[in-house]
């Protein structure tokens, strides 16, 4: 007899169990498709939270129909669905029986995942408004899915410990206001920005931005060292990283923080601090639009890449035993549409040997999509700005979602915040 | 080899050879050598490398200020603070005037951590020529490099008390105002250098125009400039900034009252108010607008443009009255002033194309606001005879004039006026198209079938035309029941010919007589349907209620249904503020009909209904 697989998938006796539950409709549940039948795939992660948030436990059946969700035949779930426009089947307590069955069928690679609270989600955002969006905002916005945002002052203060979720906006985490010195110095945006910022630091008791910016990263670190979730996209993914490796040297030039980076900065960072990449070069013209070479291909010769071969695949893991990977690559599509960003990809060779890489660019050291473990909690980085907006400029207004309902490329964003819902299950024997 | 050609190269060739040892020379000293080398090493980012070259070269020759500065260049790279603060004293004790050292040290200050000591040396640079404006230059902009930008200021401040200038640097110190975001202390610094300068207005809009993008920036320059209008009165440029900043938050009625002051203010005899009018006609704010158009024309008589003006007060108070119930008010025919002031406009300017539009208005309200086709009639078929040379409004006349006698069951002189418009096929153009697409309809309510089809194939050819869509429809209709349904295509036809005449009580006569009398024919859910809109037309909302449910429940196949089932959950909400049954109607509409092109306005209505934050 096999040992009981207690670190993934719920029993077939509680599955059993569930579909009585009381206020269900004939024990019967509404299946919530997410293969091509589903008119809304985003909207359709809304009403999984939503459901959480009403203490209805919510089941994922990871590769049933590309990562379908299973929840109790409440009449108010169904009426929800359809306010919503996302499509549901309503099923029997037996056909429910007969699809748990068929997902814990050793030969399936599939598996279910018990959601059972709607995570807290915080999106680390500055107060100002400047001149592009963000991705994962649109997303929640759109999925309706509730956030909080925060920024220095509260992270600084330690008000992680109340989100399970943390999102980072478009950020540069290095203090050097992203690269955007030689292009746009002296547009208002800017310098406003650069003004509140050295103002942040001066009140939190930094002299420099980019000091006040490696203190946030650094807190980011505990809190996914102490169990936190971190998604992060774009040119906040690699900037995060590079300022924790350079905690404590100065790489900015004088634009930046008034006066030049340390000599030899290079040869002083640290990469052990780092949770993904390593071993990378910074880009030391403080004109580049450029942070380092993690970045493929570098933000100023997009040129190298064709919009239309430029695609990404994602890697299939095994759902029963790599339920984490499993659940951040549901999607209806392996293979998804590239779109470039301040961080377009993450160079293979840069990227630590205990990343897991979720979806690359076959054939290329060009990788998307990446998930770590640091402490007890875990990160994701995803390349690229915007899915459905393949070259997103600064002041292009934002993303319309309606129009993309079953993006493939923001399907892997709601994943992660569906992802810490999960019931922690307990570690293999 | 000529002659002239030998005495223009052999100067150049004595020269060359003469010039070859003292380049030789050059190449081969020691000190440019290592200069080159210094330089090379700072070109790759070696600096510790250049700073010892350097060092050398300066201490061989330690009164060469090119050498001094190059050491501290490399010094600052490799922030040696303490050396580069030496080698800056080193020169003020070889050059004890420069200025420009003295502020270099107090930055240095800075990057060394030491604020005090920084202003210390920024005072002592200001104090070695403190009657010189170039001085506070130098030294604020050695504050703007530290980003010291409240230092500046202050310095730039102090200047102006010292020199007795008190709008020196106004444009510097605004400036740094707004990156500093404070805004009412930027904007009071342009308006200093507004009154010193009126022509720079174009400028001063643009720099404030940098923060006037967030509502803190706007308010606090309007409430700044406000203040700086009631006490300089007189200021012309300090008004039309104020109008600008009002104009730019939308608020029309404030604009309003900054252009009357300036037309008095500048003796601009009625242009400025024109200019606001249009602008606010254009923004569709009538009630500004009409304010604006009324004072130029009682004021300024004389005014240029008077007849446009005069036709731009009528569309003001038109749409005034369209958004406004003018019956409300005893005493007040509808659209009463709009009808006076078109008409004055055909009296006062008789025969001319403005003339012509007037009453192509008046006879538009006549027939679309007052309900009165019969006056509407009249004005047109004046249009049409006697404003013959202007086409655009002989058109419009015709048109207009060709639905009016449709609805007045003149048929034959409908045709008549149509087919002056639409020409032969191929149409071209919208208004033929448009007056085609009429014929079509009315030879289908004659059941004159083959004309009305040849019409409708005709203006096929133009797919993308705004007609097409309508043509296919009535296509449609005539082609599935011709044959099999004359009888109630016949009478649908006779009931829309009623309704384009605003018969509604006949027209509800004959739908109600055909569904009783053949229930259930291919119609049904047509004959419906126009009940339900009569009705609601009629404000019988029960009536109207019970047309579309009778689609609703007992016509299962109706291509209608779901449109039919909108309708009622907007009556629900909107005429019998049901919002229960307007938002179960609303959710059986997506339950039975997930697909229809109504979903998502259903769902946002159920939303809306249900107070969700959407």
């Amino acid at each position: 007899m096999k040992p009981v697989r207690a670190a993934t998938g719920i029993s077939l006796c509680a599955l059993a169990l569930s579909l009585l539950v009381p206020g269900a409709a004939s024990g019967g549940k509404f299946l919530i498709p997410m293969d091509l039948k589903q008119s809304n795939h985003l909207k359709a992660y809304g009403i999984a939270y939503w459901a959480l948030t009403r203490n209805i436990e919510v089941d994922w059946l990871l590769n049933y129909r590309s990562g379908s969700f299973l929840i109790d035949g409440l009449d108010n779930v169904s009426a929800e669905c359809r306010v919503r426009g996302v499509a549901y089947d309503e099923i029997s307590g037996a056909e429910a029986a007969r699809i748990y069955a068929e997902i814990q069928a050793e030969d399936n690679n599939m598996d279910v995942v018990r959601l059972e609270k709607a995570p807290r989600i915080a999106v680390y955002v500055p107060p100002n408004t400047l001149p592009w969006d963000d991705a994962v905002t649109l997303a929640m916005e759109y999925a309706e899915i509730p956030y909080d945002k925060i920024w220095d002052d509260e992270v600084l203060r330690d008000s992680l410990v109340h989100y399970d979720w943390l999102h980072l906006h478009h950020e540069d985490f290095t203090g050097q206001y992203g690269k955007f010195y030689a292009s746009f110095a002296t547009q208002p945006w800017y310098t406003e920005q650069q003004v509140m910022y050295e103002q942040k630091a001066k009140t939190n008791g930094f002299r420099k931005v980019s000091e006040m910016k490696a203190a946030v990263a650094r807190k980011i670190r505990n809190y996914i060292g102490a169990g936190g979730f971190m998604f992060a996209m774009c040119s906040a993914t690699d900037t995060y990283d590079i300022a924790l490796a350079a905690e404590g040297v100065d790489i900015c030039d004088y634009m930046y923080d008034g006066d030049p980076p340390d000599p030899g900065f290079q040869g002083k960072l640290d990469y052990g601090k780092t949770l993904a990449f390593t071993d990378f070069t910074l880009e030391s013209n403080p004109l580049r639009y450029e942070y380092s070479d993690i970045d493929f291909p570098p933000s100023d010769m997009v040129q190298l890449l064709n919009p239309e071969t430029d695609y990404f695949t994602l890697f299939e893991f095994s759902a029963k035993y790599d339920p984490v990977p499993t659940m951040l690559t549901q999607d209806h599509a392996s293979i998804i549409r590239g779109f470039l960003g301040q961080t377009t990809s993450f160079k293979k060779p840069l990227i630590k040997k205990t990343i897991t890489i979720l979806a690359e660019k076959e054939g290329t050291d060009e990788v998307r999509y990446i998930h770590g473990n640091f402490g007890r909690g875990t990160f994701t980085f995803y390349a690229g700005h915007d899915p459905e907006d393949y070259q997103h400029q600064v002041g292009d207004p934002p993303t319309d979602l309606s129009l993309h309902k079953n993006s493939p490329g923001y399907r892997l964003i709601l994943n992660n915040i569906l992802f810490p819902a999960a019931k922690k299950k307990q570690q293999k024997t | 080899m000529s002659k002239k050609l030998f005495n223009l190269l052999f100067p150049l060739f004595v020269g060359t050879v003469l010039l070859l040892p003292l380049r030789a020379a050059g190449q081969g000293n020691p000190a440019d050598i290592r200069t080159r080398l210094a330089q090379s090493y700072e070109k790759s980012g070696d600096y510790e490398s250049a700073l010892r070259v350097w060092s050398e070269l300066f201490t061989a020759d330690s009164g060469n200020f090119t050498l001094l500065e190059s050491l501290k260049r490399c010094h600052l790279k490799l922030k040696h603070h303490d050396e580069v603060i030496s080698l800056i004293e080193y020169g003020l004790r070889l050059n004890p005037g420069d200025i420009g050292s003295r502020a270099q040290l107090g930055n240095v200050w800075l990057l060394k951590g030491d604020e005090k000591k920084a202003g210390e040396a920024w005072e002592r640079a200001i104090s070695l020529a403190p009657g010189e404006e170039t001085t506070y230059r130098i030294v604020g902009s050695a504050m703007i490099q530290a980003r010291q930008f409240a230092r500046a200021v202050a310095t730039y401040q102090d200047a102006r008390k010292v020199l007795g200038k008190p709008t020196l640097f106004a444009s510097d110190i605004a400036y740094l105002y707004a990156i500093m975001q404070k805004y009412p202390e930027s904007t009071t610094e342009y308006l200093t250098l507004l009154r010193e300068t009126p022509t720079q207005l174009n400028y001063i809009q643009s720099r404030i125009a940098s923060f006037t993008g967030s509502e803190e920036g706007l308010s606090a320059a309007t409430t700044v400039v406000g203040q700086a209008v009631k006490t300089e009165t007189r200021n012309v440029g300090f008004r039309r900034l104020l109008a600008w900043l009002f104009l730019e938050a939308k608020n029309f009625e404030s604009a309003y009252g900054v252009y009357r002051e300036l037309d008095a203010l500048t003796g601009a005899a009625g242009k400025e108010l024109f200019a606001f009018g249009v602008r606010a006609l254009n923004e569709k704010s009538y009630a500004a607008a009409s304010r604006a158009f009324s004072e130029l024309i009682d004021r300024h008589p004389n005014f240029g443009e008077m007849h446009r003006a005069r036709y731009s007060l009528a569309r003001s108070l038109e749409e005034l009255d369209s958004t406004v119930s003018s019956g409300e008010e005893p005493g007040v025919k509808p659209f009463g002033r709009a009808i006076g002031m078109y008409n004055r406009i055909v009296f006062d300017y008789p025969n001319t194309e403005i003339a012509g539009q007037a009453l192509l208005r008046i006879a538009d309200i006549q027939k679309n606001k007052l309900d009165n086709p019969g006056a509407a009639r009249d004005i047109l078929e004046k249009v049409s005879t006697e404003y013959k040379i202007f086409l655009p409004v002989v058109t419009g006349a015709r048109l207009s004039l060709g639905e009016i006698y449709i609805g007045l069951d003149d048929l034959d002189r409908a045709a008549r006026v149509l087919q002056e418009v639409a020409g032969r096929p191929p149409y071209g153009g919208p208004d033929r198209e448009l007056a085609a697409l009429r014929l079509a309809e009315l030879n289908f309510y004659r059941q004159m079938y083959t004309p009305a089809m040849k019409i409708l194939a005709d203006l096929m050819e133009n797919p993308v035309s705004d007609v097409t869509n309508d043509a296919i429809s009535l296509q449609l209709l005539i082609n599935e029941n011709e044959k099999d349904n004359a009888e109630a295509l016949a009478r649908y036809a006779e009931a829309r010919l009623l309704r384009a005449g605003r018969r509604y009580a006949d027209a509800l006569s004959v739908l109600n007589d055909e569904l009783a009398s053949r229930p259930g024919n291919a119609l049904s859910d047509k004959l419906a349907f126009m009940k339900g809109e009569i009705s609601l037309v009629l404000k019988m909302p029960d009536d109207a209620l019970a047309g579309f449910a009778f689609i609703v429940d007992s016509l299962p196949e109706s291509l209608l249904r779901d449109r039919a089932m909108f309708n009622m959950a907007s009556i629900y909400e909107l005429q019998k503020a049901d919002r229960v049954n307007a938002i179960k109607t609303y959710e059986l509409l997506l339950e039975k009909y997930p697909n229809s092109i109504h979903a998502n306005a259903a769902r946002k209505r159920i939303r809306i209904l249900r107070g969700d934050n959407i």
